[in-house]
């Protein structure tokens, strides 16, 4: 009786603690979805920007890059260039002028050259540049 | 032809040459002389930037400086001019700093014309007519430790030009005997009202070398103040967006100092969207009052207008980030939202027109990229809320089961 009663108890525990560490491992990923960790959106590293055939020389194009625009150029010596295209002053987007073959903001009038450098206006900094490759017809932007 | 003939002897008595050849004995005797005045240049000339590029003393002073013979060193008749005073140093600067040709040995970049600008000056313009009160060279660049000017110990470095000026323009008792046009007295608060400013945060906080200082606006050797028709002109030199928008408000026609006029002069703050609109710390307010005035209703138009935009930028990217928070896909809308944030700069920039219709059209802009993300946000937060009951649905029928589970084995255990 007495062997038979501390059998029952053993597997008990046994059963509970079992039966404990199944709920852990449902109500843990359970409270995770429910209260994620607030972590940043993993930078795109790489996207198809465009069709190279639908870039002419000298213009410019505003594609997405992840979260934010980026710029793809093709400058008037037929060349691709891709930046990142937030203006480096106060986050606007900036876009590609024909007219001057330079990059410009329209809020305060800033300029790059097309190597993403500050011409003029108060951008502080260059632009970010992204690195250009093609793929057949497809023009892939990529960070490194 | 006399001129031109003292002006070559002055220079080849300027060559640093000459001035290398033997010890230079007006630094041996000054250096231990008991006058701290008379001591205070031979100890501070050795960091100058002219004993560093060969000039001596008497490049300046005249005399000789190859004897420890005082009654010989200061002789007139070897050049000796003693301390040069007022327009006496302007001169010897000139010598060598407006002749081309000499500075290009040292400075082939410097300009050659900075005596002919302090000549245009308020300060030379006072000199001219006697006033020895005023800054010449040697009062803003030093006279024995001169230093280049991108030297961050040079007086004229930029971080170091409002203290410069201050020395003279803030003190109450320098100025007392100078006047503006109007007879009033000049004000001696520019420096301490500069350093309240956006643009001394920028220099000075930031070391952003590009922000301005005094002589960025006034001019440094033709240092004057700008007139109230170039004040545009001065301010766009930097802010251009600004000048060209303003240029065709109705607001040009009729401020008299313009851009100061909302932003002030010296203290120039941080701009934000409270000063528009009609409320008591408005700029707007100070002019228009009446509510019958179309100034007063242009601007409570405006400020509705960049109040709608601003509202609404700040509420999607509330919703947006508690969308993103929450584990959902929101790069198209975040994109948006950056497209809006552009809108909402532009619209500050068209402010300066002062036109609530022009204003409206780019606000309009901004508020119906924002109504596409509030409703991709809202549409998220909806497809979030769904996949939430499914879980519980799916995790109640999974404790469902292992209730049921446990409770059979226990029957089970019964049974045997």
């Amino acid at each position: 009786m007495s062997s038979a009663f501390n059998r029952r108890r053993f597997l008990d525990a046994i059963l509970g603690a079992g039966f404990i560490s199944t709920i852990a491992a449902v109500a843990y990923p359970v409270w995770r979805y429910l209260i994620p960790p607030v972590s940043g959106e993993p930078a795109t590293q790489s996207v198809v920007a465009a069709q190279a055939s639908q870039v002419k020389p000298n213009s410019g194009l505003v594609f997405k890059f992840g979260s934010k625009p980026g710029l793809l150029v093709r400058t008037p010596d037929g060349e691709l260039q891709a930046f990142n295209a937030v203006c480096t002053h106060l986050d606007c987007t900036v876009q590609y002028k024909p007219d001057t073959s330079q990059i410009w903001c329209a809020c305060h009038n800033g300029t790059y050259d097309l190597q993403g450098n500050v011409v003029s206006g108060p951008p502080p900094r260059p632009l970010e540049r992204l690195v250009v490759n093609q793929r057949g017809d497809e023009v892939v932007v990529s960070r490194t | 032809m006399a001129a031109g003939t003292t002006a070559a002897v002055l220079v080849l008595s300027a060559s640093p040459v000459n001035a290398q050849t033997t010890a230079n004995q007006c630094l041996v005797c000054h250096a231990s002389l008991p006058d701290a005045a008379l001591a205070a240049p031979a100890k501070a000339f050795p960091g100058d930037v002219h004993q560093q590029r060969g000039f001596g003393c008497v490049d300046c002073h005249g005399g000789n400086a190859a004897t420890p013979d005082k009654s010989q060193a200061h002789n007139a008749a070897r050049g000796y001019r003693g301390k040069p005073r007022g327009p006496q140093i302007i001169a010897t600067c000139a010598r060598c700093h407006s002749d081309p040709e000499l500075m290009h040995k040292f400075a082939p970049r410097q300009r050659v014309d900075q005596a002919a600008e302090y000549a245009s000056s308020v300060h030379g313009k006072r000199l001219a007519e006697g006033d020895l009160g005023v800054a010449t060279c040697v009062t803003c660049h030093g006279a024995h430790g001169v230093r280049l000017v991108n030297d961050a110990r040079s007086p004229a470095f930029p971080t170091n030009v409002a203290a410069t000026c201050g020395t003279c323009h803030s003190s109450a008792e320098h100025m007392k005997s100078y006047k503006l046009p109007n007879g009033s007295p000049l004000p001696t608060s520019q420096r301490a009202e500069y350093e309240r400013s956006v643009h001394y945060a920028a220099l000075a906080g930031q070391r952003d070398m590009s922000a301005p200082t005094c002589n960025d606006c006034h001019g440094n050797h033709g240092a004057a103040p700008p007139g109230v028709s170039s004040l545009t002109t001065v301010c766009g030199t930097c802010h251009t967006v600004f000048q060209t928008k303003f240029a065709t408000s109705v607001h040009a026609q009729i401020f008299e100092k313009a851009c100061i006029e909302c932003h002030s002069n010296h203290a120039v703050l941080a701009p934000s969207d409270r000063m528009l609109g009609t409320a008591k710390d408005t700029v707007c307010a100070s002019c228009h009052e009446d509510k019958d005035d179309p100034g007063f209703v242009g601007a409570t138009k405006m400020h509705d207008s960049m109040e709608r935009l601003t509202s609404a930028v700040d509420s999607s990217a509330a919703l947006i980030a508690r969308v993103k928070n929450d584990g959902m896909e929101v790069g198209d809308q975040e994109l948006a939202l950056n497209e809006a944030r552009t809108k909402l700069v532009l619209a500050r920039t068209e402010v300066h027109m002062f036109d609530p219709a022009a204003l409206d059209a780019i606000v309009n802009d901004g508020t119906k990229i924002l109504a596409g993300v509030d409703q991709a946000g809202t549409k998220a937060l909806g497809e979030l809320a769904y996949r939430r009951r499914g879980l519980f649905v799916s995790l109640g029928v999974i404790l469902l089961v292992v209730t049921a589970l446990a409770l059979k084995i226990k029957d089970l255990g019964k049974e045997q």
